[in-house]
């Protein structure tokens, strides 16, 4: 169910979105935009619509950034002050949008108003997930704080990983339901984007900065401009030849709509398909870390290690850290780095013998076990073991929170 | 020089009898669809007025036009940046309330009411929402001058008259309105295409219509506050903008537009004008006073032998040149200079003209109950009932002197006339006076001809441009006209 949610959904929603997306931007063109209804209702709009468009656009590039970006944003945040500064932006923001919605649908609601005479069904399904969606993103910015933190080692590597082709929801599947009713409401609405007005998201005219004010167009080429006199012109129209084109024209870019259509949701489509089938296992690799020797017995020191499937163009983000301790000469124990509460990175403080989660105050013991604070389970461990003197890992995928 | 072909018309607002006839040929053959029953590509407004919708010629409010800043030519709306930071919510667009909400009434309760004493009533019932409604306004509200007090009073254009001459205006005895037909202006410089976003609307370069592509439109409604005339409308059904489109189905079939052909006074005269469109951006960005005169200068004359040496270098059809010549745009605007454009200071370049109306008195009543003409010709401009300034505001972007000229050559056509067929006036005065007025004998002749006899096809003279003929060789036009209409090759349903 778990997989269904997080690895086969969010194809199906990106494989529509992309695909029935592109065929009606071609082939339903007059409907590729959203239904202003300004005209009819003008002064509870702007109460709804302006807090509403930006507060969203600003939260969804916080949103992006981390995931195109991890190392930089892992750079930004690990300053406190920062940190701290982003998380009240964030809930700020996402007030401001939760006033904007609230609005928008207050002043659909009632059954004499001008706006809603306007509102399609598809509006009020768009409007409620909409509604949901920035409602459940501030009561997780308010209830389980440092989320920005969190996000880095929780959401971006499972989106990363859809994105990579190489689908693994390890890292979200043990998450609250609360938090995962978000990503799923998320994926919900890329699945709406081509059915609604959210495809105007893809129609904002950026052209508009460059273009020249003036447009001409010519019914005629501007080749065939250039006219023999014709005297019987209302029997021999000189613009007869070009129609025809028009009639390919059409055609061709209904064939175009629905090849590019299909490539692009073949493209999205096939790891969902291959998910389904069955055929995606998770490898499980031995990685080495280094000789026995180099870890002093009774300490606990960060190692990092690549992933098992990395992917040329993963660079940085395919290196996994962890902590490892020896405790006797044969005995090692390797640590998952992610707090078992909602995936923080832990630390571990040498002079107290004690791993600290940064975001929730989690402590664990030396071996693992819960100290204090919100953690519900001892910190995750990989298996492993010794081989020629070296010590190796297996890269499993470790559930990091487990509620 | 680069020679285009604009089709463009005349209204001879001393004919207008303000009947609406062409608002509603329009509205039966364009606007009577859910979301457009607010529209009237074709209006006509009561002046002083507020017009349709209210107000609409106060660009203080809806920013519509262009400005000369720095001696640039600029939006009045807002920056390109400026303009799609406000995409979300566009603060210069007019709402429903500014038009109207379009209502029908229950016609049925008068068949099936139940039995009372009482006669049946209908209700009115909104268009919009199918709700039960008040009826607040209408689009033609303050028409004949209705509730001037508190309408028309308001009209911009009585902004710099003094407060005195805004006073005469309500008074009984002097009171004093005329008609203003309007439809798109199809301009040369047009706005509402430098405001779209989306690129949507164009100018056709074959004729100049400028019309916006439905396909094309995202309904971000700037063409509609970017517009000065206010004459593109956004359809709330569909979620597009819809404007006139100068009949140009009819046009390329060889007949005139609905408002034109259904023109009960004969207002209307349509033809093709040639200008150069290497100076529309100079023209445009002339001080106030240059403006009429740089528009008629940019307008060329298809006599000129250079003009039409460069006009078939250009591409313009031999039989487009020769329908220029016969054009009687051409002679009202250019040759007679008696046309002026509607508020030319929006700097648009707007390519539909006006004879301004004849309203100053060119005679009294005396006691004995006879007609007696001033002995001075000229004298009753000043004492217009309607000032001169007011005329300026409207068709001069404020200069007098345009407006005078034409009205000494419009009395000077009337004396004329009456010495012909009265001779109550002597000669040497109608000289006198044709002298005051820089015409001469054939001119007026020539004005008289057009304005009184014509007959329709010289009012309407356009050059075949059979282009629906054309579409007709490869497509089955007909096979379209019941369900979509309007060129749709698809119904224009929005579905989600």
């Amino acid at each position: 169910m778990q997989d269904f949610f997080f690895i086969a959904f969010p194809y199906i929603a990106l494989t529509l979105a992309v695909g029935v997306g592109i065929y009606r931007y071609f082939i339903h063109r007059f409907t590729y935009s959203s239904l202003s209804s300004q005209l009819v209702e003008k002064r509870q709009l702007f109460w709804g619509s302006v807090p509403w468009h930006y507060g969203i656009t600003l939260i969804l590039i916080a949103h992006l950034l981390p995931w195109i970006f991890p190392g930089a944003s892992r750079a930004v945040l690990g300053n406190q002050t920062r940190l701290a500064v982003l998380e009240v932006t964030g809930i700020a923001l996402g007030l401001y949008c939760v006033f904007g919605i609230v609005t928008l649908i207050a002043r659909r609601l009632p059954n004499d108003s001008p706006a809603r005479a306007v509102t399609s069904p598809m509006d009020w399904i768009l409007l409620l997930v909409l509604a949901y969606q920035v409602l459940s993103g501030v009561g997780i910015a308010m209830f389980e704080r440092w989320g920005a933190a969190w996000y880095l080692s929780t959401a971006v590597p499972w989106l990363r990983s859809l994105a990579t082709l190489h689908p693994n929801a390890d890292t979200v599947t043990g998450l609250p339901i609360f938090i995962q009713t978000h990503f799923i409401s998320g994926f919900v609405l890329i699945l709406l984007f081509p059915f609604t007005r959210l495809v105007h998201i893809f129609a904002i005219p950026f052209e508009y900065l460059w273009r020249p004010y003036q447009v001409v167009i010519w019914n005629r080429d501007p080749q065939m401009r250039q006219l023999p006199v014709l005297h019987e012109i209302e029997t021999f129209p000189h613009t007869a030849p070009l129609a025809p084109c028009e009639v390919q024209r059409r055609q061709l870019l209904t064939r175009l709509g629905i090849l590019v259509g299909g490539i692009s949701a073949a493209i999205v489509g096939i790891p969902s398909l291959a998910f389904l089938l069955g055929l995606r296992k998770v490898p499980e690799v031995w990685r080495t870390l280094g000789a026995a020797d180099s870890f002093p017995i009774g300490e606990t020191v960060q190692v990092s290690f690549l992933d098992s499937t990395p992917l040329p163009w993963s660079g940085v983000t395919a290196k996994t850290a962890a902590w490892l301790r020896r405790e006797g000469p044969q005995q090692f124990i390797a640590f998952s780095i992610n707090c078992t509460h909602l995936g923080c990175p832990v630390r571990w403080l040498p002079n107290a013998n004690l791993f600290m989660c940064p975001c929730h105050g989690g402590v664990f013991y030396k071996d693992g076990t819960v100290a204090s604070g919100p953690p519900p389970k001892p910190l995750a461990t990989y298996p492993v073991r010794l081989r020629d003197g070296n010590v190796e890992i297996l890269t499993t995928g470790l559930p990091i929170t487990t509620v | 020089m680069n020679v285009r072909v604009q089709v463009s018309m005349v209204f001879h607002l001393d004919k207008c009898i303000g009947c609406h006839t062409c608002s509603l040929a329009c509205k039966n053959l364009w606007t009577s669809r859910p979301g457009a029953e607010y529209m009237w590509w074709n209006n006509v407004e009561t002046k002083p007025g507020t017009g349709y919708p209210t107000l609409y010629e106060d660009q203080e409010e809806y920013r519509g036009g262009w400005e000369v800043k720095d001696g640039e030519l600029k939006l009045k709306l807002n920056t390109r940046a400026g303009e799609l930071l406000n995409i979300a919510y566009n603060p210069r667009l007019p709402a429903l309330d500014d038009y109207y909400e379009p209502w029908t009434y229950t016609y049925a309760d008068l068949i099936d009411g139940p039995a009372q004493e009482d006669q049946p009533v209908f209700k009115p019932v909104s268009l919009v929402t199918g709700k039960e409604m008040e009826i607040e306004a209408g689009p033609n509200w303050d028409d004949d001058l209705g509730g001037s007090g508190i309408y028309a009073a308001n009209d911009p254009n009585l902004s710099s008259l003094s407060d005195e001459q805004r006073r005469q205006l309500l008074n009984v005895e002097r009171v004093v309105f005329f008609y203003l037909p309007r439809i798109c202006n199809h301009c040369v410089n047009p706005s509402c295409v430098a405001a779209c976003p989306a690129g949507a609307i164009y100018k056709r370069g074959e004729d100049g219509i400028v019309l916006v592509s439905q396909e094309k439109c995202m309904g971000w409604r700037m063409c509609v506050s970017g517009c000065p005339y206010k004459k593109v409308y956004y359809n709330w059904e569909t979620g597009k903008s819809e404007k006139c489109i100068l009949c140009y189905p009819r046009l390329e079939t060889g007949q005139a537009p609905a408002c034109m052909h259904s023109c009960v006074g004969r207002i209307r005269y349509l033809g093709v004008l040639l200008y150069d469109a290497d100076r529309i951006h100079d023209t445009a960005a002339r001080p106030n006073h240059e403006l009429v005169d740089a528009q008629r200068e940019m307008i060329l004359d298809p006599f000129d032998e250079e003009v039409v040496r460069q006009a078939r270098a250009d591409g313009v059809a031999e039989h487009v040149i020769e329908s220029a010549r016969k054009s009687p745009v051409f002679k009202f605007v250019k040759k007679w200079k008696i046309a002026l454009p509607l508020h030319p200071e929006f700097r648009t370049l707007p390519m539909l003209f006006y004879v301004p109306p004849l309203l100053p008195v060119t005679g009294t009543m005396s006691d004995e109950g006879l007609y007696e003409t001033s002995s001075d010709f000229f004298s009753s401009l000043e004492s217009a009932r309607l000032p001169i300034r007011y005329m300026a505001n409207l068709f001069s972007a404020g200069d007098e002197e345009q407006v005078t000229r034409i009205y000494r050559k419009l009395m000077a056509g009337r004396y004329f006339k009456r010495a012909q067929t009265v001779g109550d006036i002597d000669s040497g005065k109608i000289a006198q006076m044709l002298t005051e007025a820089e015409t001469t004998a054939e001119e007026l002749e020539e004005i008289y001809e057009l304005t009184s006899l014509a007959g329709f096809d010289d009012r309407f003279v356009i050059p075949p441009f059979s282009r629906e003929a054309a579409i007709e060789l490869v497509q089955i036009t007909q096979a379209r006209q019941e369900g979509g209409g309007m060129g749709f090759v698809r119904e224009p349903r929005r579905g989600l």
